[in-house]
């Protein structure tokens, strides 16, 4: 039901006379710069982060998912890579090499003096004078 | 007395009986010749014709056991002998008693002992045949002597010019003598090398150095120490041999007599 305008008129009336109680507007705009500090603090700490992540998340509707297991899958994948290896490998000692190289030994030659190369009969080594 | 067959047959007292080897005349017909194996006693053999003994001299050569009988009585037949002896003029071969085989290369040491002449190394189409039966060419000269089997149907033979080297002697000078040039060799060494000239010795009047290279000696080229030992063996003391020897980059000739090699 529409209000009448004789209605409107002493509203209107009555509206004039209403006045805030003594303080209210001081204790309005204190309670506002609270508000937008802690505002401002959410903004720029790791909980405002995680804020606006959560926003961003929830505004991708099912790929977020997705997203979770691929960033999953990527954290597994960096521990593994830059874990230190649990394996411990021991330097190789530096030892001074204590060994000399020896020339091979010629292979062993037998000069025989006739035809006969029966197992009890020996030759000569080295040099032959012919 | 007759006049012996041109293949007859030798004995050698051995430690276990008596080593038999074919024997067969060459050169003039008094000259008969045969292999003593070593086992054998090569100075007490005796030559046989048909069973009769022919009263003969004996000449041994102690390096290729080749043992020549000189025969007293009326020369025999003798077999020719090859002028060249190589695996290409043995390839085929026919033996007296009907068999055939063929050179397949040259045996120069056995179980790292190096032979002091090369031997032929044959392939036979049956069993091998005795000791010192002589193989022969297409012309029917004689190119080896049957030394040893080495296996059910192959063996090894002596070269034929090893018998012309050791007859000639007997029939020169009546004895088996070595040629002396007085350089040293190393059996290890590819190359035949010449490690040390003795003093005043035939090498050392003929300018060969230390470190030269023997590339042939005689009518012989030398592909490594084992050719340099079977060339050395042909060195007959007298007679002039020429030398082909590498030094540095330059090849130079000369020529070698040798002395008679004092043991």
């Amino acid at each position: 039901m529409k209000p009448t305008v004789e209605e409107i008129g002493t509203l209107l009336a009555l509206k004039r006379h209403e006045r805030p109680e003594e303080g209210f507007l001081d204790d309005f705009l204190r309670d506002f710069h609270q508000r937008r500090r802690a505002e401002e603090a959410l903004k720029t700490g790791p909980a405002g982060w995680w804020h606006r992540l959560s926003s961003w998340a929830s505004g991708l509707g099912a790929s977020k998912w997705a997203y979770g297991a691929g960033l999953a899958y990527a954290g597994v994948a960096a521990l593994f890579l830059l874990s230190p290896n649990s394996v411990q490998v021991q330097p190789t000692p530096i030892a001074p090499a204590m060994y000399k190289v020896e020339p091979a030994e010629p292979l062993k030659v037998e000069q025989l003096d006739a035809l006969d190369w029966r197992p009890s009969s020996q030759g000569t080594t080295g040099e032959q004078e012919f | 007395m007759e006049a012996a067959e041109a293949i007859c047959a030798a004995s050698f007292p051995g430690s276990n009986g008596e080593v038999q080897s074919v024997a067969f005349g060459v050169g003039d017909g008094r000259h008969y010749v045969a292999v003593a194996l070593p086992e054998a006693q090569a100075e007490g053999g005796k030559l046989r014709d048909n069973g009769r003994v022919l009263p003969s001299e004996v000449f041994v050569d102690p390096v290729s056991r080749i043992v020549v009988f000189r025969v007293a009585g009326p020369p025999g037949q003798a077999l020719p002998m090859a002028a060249k002896v190589s695996v290409e003029s043995a390839a085929k071969l026919q033996i007296l008693n009907g068999g055939a085989g063929r050179a397949t290369g040259w045996l120069k040491q056995v179980n790292g002992k190096m032979l002091p002449l090369s031997l032929l190394k044959i392939d036979y189409a049956a069993s091998p045949p005795p000791t010192g039966t002589p193989l022969l060419d297409a012309g029917g000269a004689v190119v080896a002597i049957a030394y040893q089997a080495s296996a059910a149907k192959s063996g090894y033979a002596i070269p034929a010019d090893v018998v012309k080297r050791v007859v000639e002697d007997v029939q020169g000078a009546g004895k088996v003598s070595r040629g002396w040039i007085g350089v040293k060799l190393l059996p290890q060494t590819s190359a035949p090398q010449v490690t040390q000239v003795q003093d005043g010795s035939p090498s050392a009047l003929a300018g060969i150095q230390k470190g030269d290279v023997l590339l042939n000696v005689g009518a012989r080229p030398l592909a490594d120490y084992a050719d340099a030992v079977n060339a050395f063996y042909f060195l007959r003391p007298g007679v002039a041999a020429p030398v082909k020897l590498k030094r540095g980059e330059k090849e130079i000739s000369v020529s070698v007599t040798p002395v008679e090699r004092g043991e």
